[in-house]
């Protein structure tokens, strides 16, 4: 049902103004742009009936109500009143536009084959009739014909051979295997389980869909006026922004999508995840071209975190944007190969390295640069799917993880997952499960102690959180015991759980790593003095 | 004997239409052949000699003639085209090897300068042509066209239509790569 | 009830249907059995009666608005009024070919029933069969008007507003029953080539298809014109498109069998030319189904094109033309005799119809595919609209309205009818007369006297031949009234042409037109009339809102004649504007008004015309055909005609 909606949704900004173009109302020329002088005007009309609207089919320009065709109109008079006589104005635009704006072909080599025919045609007929008059005198032949008739010897054969299967039988037979015939192909190719859905008798699907979507709009309504009244209270909030972003999407709210994307960003002080939704999103408002700007964001998105799907997706787009199907195809190749075999982008991502892979075997095709399907499917991709794709992914990737438990991407990426369906305690396991098994990440570590930072702000859970960051401090202390991302948490967890004496020691640490005059010192030593009871 | 052979004439003069009819609609289906595009009767000629104020600097024109001391190309655009978009990012890599003139038709400048802003800005320079009189010179039909100008100002290819990749590798990268190695 | 499914399942029964139809009864012709060759008959009734049932259902899919029928879907509406909701069904490429297929069923049906059992008949089946078949599987395969949808949408997506017009509806069957006609006319003459026996009775037989089909042709025709003229907003009524001249081109071919076939009933000679006319004939309309549907050319009016049905047509075009042309080239020595008529004899002037009516068909062929052919062979463009054909074509139809004049006046073998001499005494007269006296009182150009003296110059002879044969001066013209009816119906169609020549004419020689921009309040000059613009109102339709223009036309003494009220239509469901002309209609010619932008500050943009006699256009086609028809009648005895038989 969604799809279908979308796919309406889509026919409304993609067909309407096509068919307004069928339909633009038809008043080729105006009052204005003709000429005062009646004689000259004269001349202007006979010749805009010479000429055709280049964009139009078979039209010439005094027919058509083309832009193009009432520029050439106005060209034409211009020419006029300069002084230029017909003939003039003709070459003149040819030279331009070529043989093809003349709607008389004008006598050349290549026309040679047009302009002789009538005549060729009149005398080779009359050639042809002259000939066959020469033949009149040789004497009529006989009547050709046999001794019976055909239709008398059909009527004797009927008389002499008495049928050796009686009628009845015969048509049986034959009409058996006419219908068996038509039966098997109708039940292997045709569509007999189908019953015939006339309106009247769907009235209750009808009210119950429509009445399905206009709830479905209402609840979208509403849940964008929430998340914009949250985003206003509460301006500092990033997930605020993004549900507002979010929200905005699901009504095809473009602008105020990527406002909300840019603030979410300023406020995350340029988070990737952030990034790439927002080059996604500009993607989609710019028809799924990827502009410079969001270029610009998948490239530092990537530069962080070189395997961020979205933006592996959309550079892959990037690249075919350019030409460089090959590129493409490695970027979409890497983003299959480092993604769960169920997750459900899978299925666009393959459409799309089918459409490079033609693309770049195939010579001199002319496709645009973006298929239709590939659009489609981009603008398809708004908010609604968005949620559903994460909802999926979350399922699936939760089965898969209970089947491959090694996975850390896969943990990390489930861990994503929760976090934008703002399911913290989900998103937290997901991520201390994460760190249990990439042991030898040390960006993961990290990760995971951010995020049990961020958890541990509720003082309720302080103690609980201190305990469980244990674990991946010590990963991480094993990997690089002197990394200062990680001398910062020991500290931090040391604190909450109030070891006072180990807090202290990692800081100092960590602060003689730091430049002595730096802000990030200054306010380690204020932490630092805090400690001191 | 001869008179057997005419009444094969309509036979043989079907054959011909037919075969005619077959390689069209092969090359239609194979995509070779596209029924909107025309060709430009400008090719092999010198340039329309174009001036036209510029978008970037209020008191400055951008001309085109037949001088310069190197290739460069001519690209029609307007905001209003989406097409355009599509080839904004074919022109920004031709802008690294070739000069590209724009030329804003029919288009206010200010929707101009936002579309630039948008889409990235391929130009050296870029010409105003509001009433779309440079249009007409050239014998534009619609956005974009694009046109490749040789070193002493003759129109050596014009492309109707969005520049998107394929023809991007396949004819305007090799085409300006042997401009430049003459 | 009429579930689509059915509709499917009697679609592949006649494709299988057909299939039997061709093998069962040649091998019963090969075998000399009666039992065999009798069931082409039982068998183009059951496959008649399957595709009418196909048909039907999917008519019915259409009245219910069943959206589970993907037809249905893109190109219905459940807010469509009834009536286009039943003319979407062959408003589409896949209804449209059903369409042909259904009119095909009808044509056998009628077929089977009306003709005699003869071998003719059977081998006429057959390659019914074989056409029919043809054509169902184009539709099975490519284009299946019964693909279902699961889930059904809700709704259709065919509401456009423009395609909603009584005279798009209708036209497409009246040019189907045409080209189709012209299929029965190309069997039977397939038929007459194999057996080798191509007599007075074929052409009897032939004649009555034939004529059948043109004059539904050229009704067709008349109707696309008409809907032209008045949908399209500026006034014209032919434009030398390509999807015109697909209509045109086996309309002038048939013509040419129509009239050479005459002399196959009278005289049995031209008998090869003829079945060769048949076969080009039915050929051309296929090309002209190819133009539409496969892309290859541009045009105004052409279904939404696809090179891959292209590439089926093409085949079927192979089969259907290619094959009979060889075997065309095979019998054609073979049949017919030798001619043994005068110079100056009715057969001359039927060969000089043919002569004129094929040159004038190879015009528009060439016309209308040598951009294709130039541009594949050397990659220019050019194009070739109205005035080459107004170049080329109209003079070699000058010629032959020359000899249309003089055509009827002949008698078979030799000599000319009594009527002959002042008849044609008169409409030279009458033609001179003309020139001089356009020459000396207007500026009008050559083409156009030339038009005129023509068309007085045939008019005359036509009303000269009747009055000098029926005499109705003198006493009995009840016997000599009691004509054959293609006497009557050659008058009729003849008379048509000039009251078509005489519409096309006045209709562009004295049409007045004024663009203007005008407030409320303003007089209009138009002609010898004039025109008050009292303003524009806003109005309420059943699915539209209109900004209708209201206009007083008033005659040269300044007495009020009517109100004239064009109209732009916004559909606001649709947010379509559409341009409705205001035409009023009368027999000395249209005053026709189209409705522009503007507003009440800058005032309105009006586009008005007067085109005298213009409906006579349509008038003379309307002749035409009803001619044709005439001129099918045979009466049941054959009374001898003492005047006809002269010689």
């Amino acid at each position: 049902m969604i799809r279908s909606v979308l796919f309406l949704f889509l026919l409304v900004f993609y067909l309407l103004p096509f068919q307004g173009l069928i339909t633009a109302p038809v008043l080729a020329i105006t009052a204005e742009e003709q000429l005062a002088d009646p004689d000259l005007e004269y001349r202007a009309r006979g010749l805009s009936k010479q000429l055709r609207c280049l964009v139009c089919q078979n039209q010439s320009i005094d027919d058509s109500d083309a832009d193009l065709a009432k520029d050439l109109r106005a060209e034409v008079r211009a020419q006029i009143l300069a002084g230029a006589d017909d003939k003039t104005i003709l070459t003149n635009l040819q030279e331009r536009y070529g043989d093809y704006v003349l709607l008389k072909p004008p006598v050349s080599l290549a026309t040679t084959l047009l302009w002789a025919t009538p005549i060729l045609t009149l005398i080779l007929g009359a050639g042809l009739i002259l000939l066959a008059r020469r033949r009149k005198n040789v004497p009529a032949p006989p009547p050709d014909r046999p001794e019976t008739s055909p239709d008398a010897r059909e009527a004797k054969s009927e008389a002499q051979s008495p049928p050796p299967v009686s009628l009845p039988i015969f048509i049986g037979i034959g009409g058996i295997c006419i219908a068996g015939a038509a039966s098997l192909y109708w039940f292997v190719l045709g569509t007999p389980h189908l019953p015939a859905q006339p309106l009247s008798s769907r009235t209750a699907e009808i009210s119950q869909t429509t009445g399905a979507a206009q709830k479905q709009l209402q609840a979208r309504q509403e849940a964008y006026e929430a998340a914009r009244e949250n985003s206003q209270k509460q301006p500092e909030n990033i997930g605020a922004w993004l549900s507002l972003a979010l929200a905005s999407a699901e009504l095809g709210k473009t602008a105020e999508e990527l406002a909300a994307l840019r603030t979410a960003l300023r406020l995350g002080k340029g988070d990737i995840a952030i990034k790439s939704m927002l080059a996604e999103a500009l993607t989609r408002a710019a028809d799924g071209q990827v502009i410079p700007e969001a270029r610009q964001l998948v490239a530092e998105t990537l530069q962080e975190n070189p395997r961020e799907p979205r933006a592996l997706f959309l550079s892959g787009l990037a690249l075919m944007d350019d030409g460089d199907y090959q590129g493409a195809l490695d970027k979409w190749g890497y983003l299959v190969e480092i993604s769960p075999v169920d997750a459900p982008w899978l299925s666009m991502v393959a459409t799309n390295m089918q459409q490079a892979a033609k693309k770049a075997g195939i010579e001199a095709t002319s496709l645009p640069a973006l298929s239709e399907q590939t659009l489609a499917e981009a603008a398809q991709m708004s908010a609604e799917e968005r949620t559903q794709m994460i909802e999926g992914m979350v399922e699936q990737l939760y089965q898969h993880l209970q089947g491959n438990p090694q996975d850390a991407p896969g943990w990390q990426r489930l861990a994503r997952a929760y976090e934008v369906l703002e399911q913290p305690e989900q998103a937290l396991e997901a991520w201390l499960r994460a760190s249990e098994v990439g042991t030898n990440d040390l960006k993961l570590q990290i990760e995971v102690l951010e995020r049990l930072m961020e958890a541990g702000r509720d003082e309720k859970k302080s103690v609980q959180i201190a305990e469980q960051a244990q674990a991946p401090l010590a990963r991480a202390r094993a990997i690089q015991k002197d990394n200062p991302e990680f001398l910062f948490f020991a500290g931090h967890f040391a604190r909450l759980a109030g070891d006072i004496e180990t807090a202290q020691q990692s800081w100092q640490s960590l602060l003689k790593s730091l430049p002595p005059e730096s802000e990030t010192a200054r306010l380690l030593q204020a932490e630092l003095d805090k400690l001191v009871p | 004997m001869a008179r057997s052979i005419t009444h094969f004439l309509p036979l043989i003069l079907f054959a011909i239409l037919a075969v005619i009819a077959a390689i069209a609609l092969v090359m239609t289906l194979s995509g070779e052949r596209k029924i909107s595009e025309l060709p430009s009767a400008l090719i092999g000629k010198p340039v329309p000699v174009t001036e036209l104020p510029s978008l970037t600097d209020a008191q400055a024109f951008v001309k085109i003639d037949g001088t310069g001391n190197a290739p460069y190309m001519v690209n029609f655009f307007a905001s209003w085209c989406a097409p355009c978009r599509a080839e904004a990012p074919a022109l920004a890599i031709l802008a690294k090897e070739i000069d590209i003139i724009g030329i804003a038709y029919k288009d206010k400048p200010e929707d101009s300068r936002k579309f630039l802003a948008d889409f990235g800005n391929p130009y050296a320079r870029i010409g105003i042509d509001n009433a779309g009189n440079a249009g007409l010179d050239w014998g534009v039909y619609g956005v974009p066209e694009t046109y490749i100008i040789s070193a002493d100002g003759i129109v050596l290819k014009r492309h109707a239509g969005p520049i998107d990749g394929d023809n991007l590798r396949k004819i305007f990268l090799p085409f300006i790569a042997s401009l430049k190695a003459q | 009830m009429l579930s689509p499914e059915i509709g499917h399942f009697c679609l592949i029964l006649a494709l299988v249907t057909s299939v039997a139809q061709i093998i069962l009864p040649t091998l019963g012709v090969l075998r000399a059995d009666t039992r065999l060759t009798t069931t082409a008959e039982g068998l183009q009734i059951i496959s008649s009666i399957a595709i009418f049932i196909s048909f039907a259902s999917l008519l019915y899919a259409f009245i219910v608005s069943d959206f589970s029928v993907q037809l249905v879907a893109s190109h219905s509406h459940s807010l469509k009024p009834m009536i286009y909701k039943i003319t979407g069904s062959w408003g589409n490429h896949e209804g449209s070919l059903l369409l042909w297929i259904v009119i095909l069923g009808l044509f056998g049906l009628l077929f089977v029933i009306r003709e005699a059992r003869a071998r003719l008949k059977t081998l006429t089946l057959i390659v019914m069969g074989g056409i029919t078949l043809a054509f169902l599987a184009f539709s099975l395969f490519t284009s299946n008007p019964f693909t279902r949808l699961s889930p059904a949408p809700l709704d259709g997506r065919g509401l456009n507003p423009v395609l909603q017009d009584i005279g798009l509806a209708l036209h497409p069957p009246m040019l189907y029953l045409g080209y189709v006609g012209l299929s029965m006319a190309f069997a039977i003459a397939i038929a007459g080539l194999i057996i080798g026996q191509v007599d007075k009775n074929w052409a009897r037989i032939t004649r009555f298809w034939a004529g059948l089909a043109w004059s539904a042709l050229t009704a067709g025709i008349a109707l696309g014109s008409w809907w032209a003229y008045y949908e399209l907003g500026w006034g014209g009524w032919w434009f030398w498109d390509p999807v015109e001249n697909a209509s045109l081109m086996p309309w002038l071919a048939a013509t040419a069998l129509l009239h050479s076939v005459i002399v196959v009933e009278r005289r049995e000679q031209m008998v090869s030319w003829t079945i060769l006319m048949a076969i080009t004939a039915f050929s051309l309309s296929l090309v002209g189904t190819f133009i539409v549907r496969s892309g290859l050319l541009t045009s105004v009016h052409s279904f939404a094109s696809d090179p891959a049905r292209g590439i089926f047509i093409l085949f079927i075009l192979l089969g259907a033309v290619g094959l009979p042309l060889f075997l065309y080239g095979l019998r054609a020595g073979k049949i017919g005799r030798a001619s043994d008529y005068h110079l100056l004899s009715r057969e001359t002037g039927l060969i000089l119809n043919n002569y004129i009516l094929v040159v004038s068909t190879f015009i528009v062929l060439i016309g209308t595919f040598y951009p294709l052919g130039l541009e594949l062979f050397t990659g220019a463009k050019i194009t070739v609209g109205a005035p080459y054909f107004d170049a080329a074509f109209n003079p070699v139809m000058g010629i032959g309205i020359l000899f249309m004049a003089i055509g009827p006046l002949l008698v078979w073998r030799r000599g000319l009818v009594a009527s002959a001499r002042p008849a044609l005494y008169l409409s030279a007269g009458g033609a001179l007369a003309g020139i001089i006296l356009l020459l000396v009182l207007s500026g009008i150009s050559v083409a156009g006297i030339a038009g005129i003296a023509l068309t007085l110059w045939l008019g005359l002879s036509i009303i000269g031949d009747m009055v000098f044969r029926l005499r109705p001066w003198q006493a009995g013209m009840g016997d000599r009234l009691r004509l054959p009816a293609t006497q009557w119906g050659m008058w009729l169609a003849h008379f048509g042409m000039v009251i078509f020549l005489t519409g096309a004419l006045a209709s562009s020689l004295f049409e007045r037109e004024n663009i203007v921009r005008v407030q409320k309040g303003t007089t209009i000059p138009l002609g010898t009339e004039t025109l008050v613009f009292d303003g524009v109102e806003a109005r309420t339709g059943p699915n539209y809102v209109t900004e209708t223009a209201l206009l007083r036309l008033f005659d040269k003494d300044g007495q009020l004649i009517d109100g004239l009220y064009p109209e732009k239509r916004f559909y606001p469901a649709e947010r379509q504007t559409t341009t409705e002309a205001a035409i009023r209609t009368r027999l000395s010619g249209d005053h026709y008004a189209v409705l522009g932008d503007g507003d009440s500050d800058t005032g309105y943009t009006l586009r008005l015309y007067h085109k005298p006699l213009v409906s006579w256009i349509w008038f003379g086609a309307v002749m035409m055909a009803c001619g044709g028809l005439i001129a099918l009648y045979r009466r049941p005895n054959k009374a001898v005609n003492p005047l006809v038989e002269a010689r």
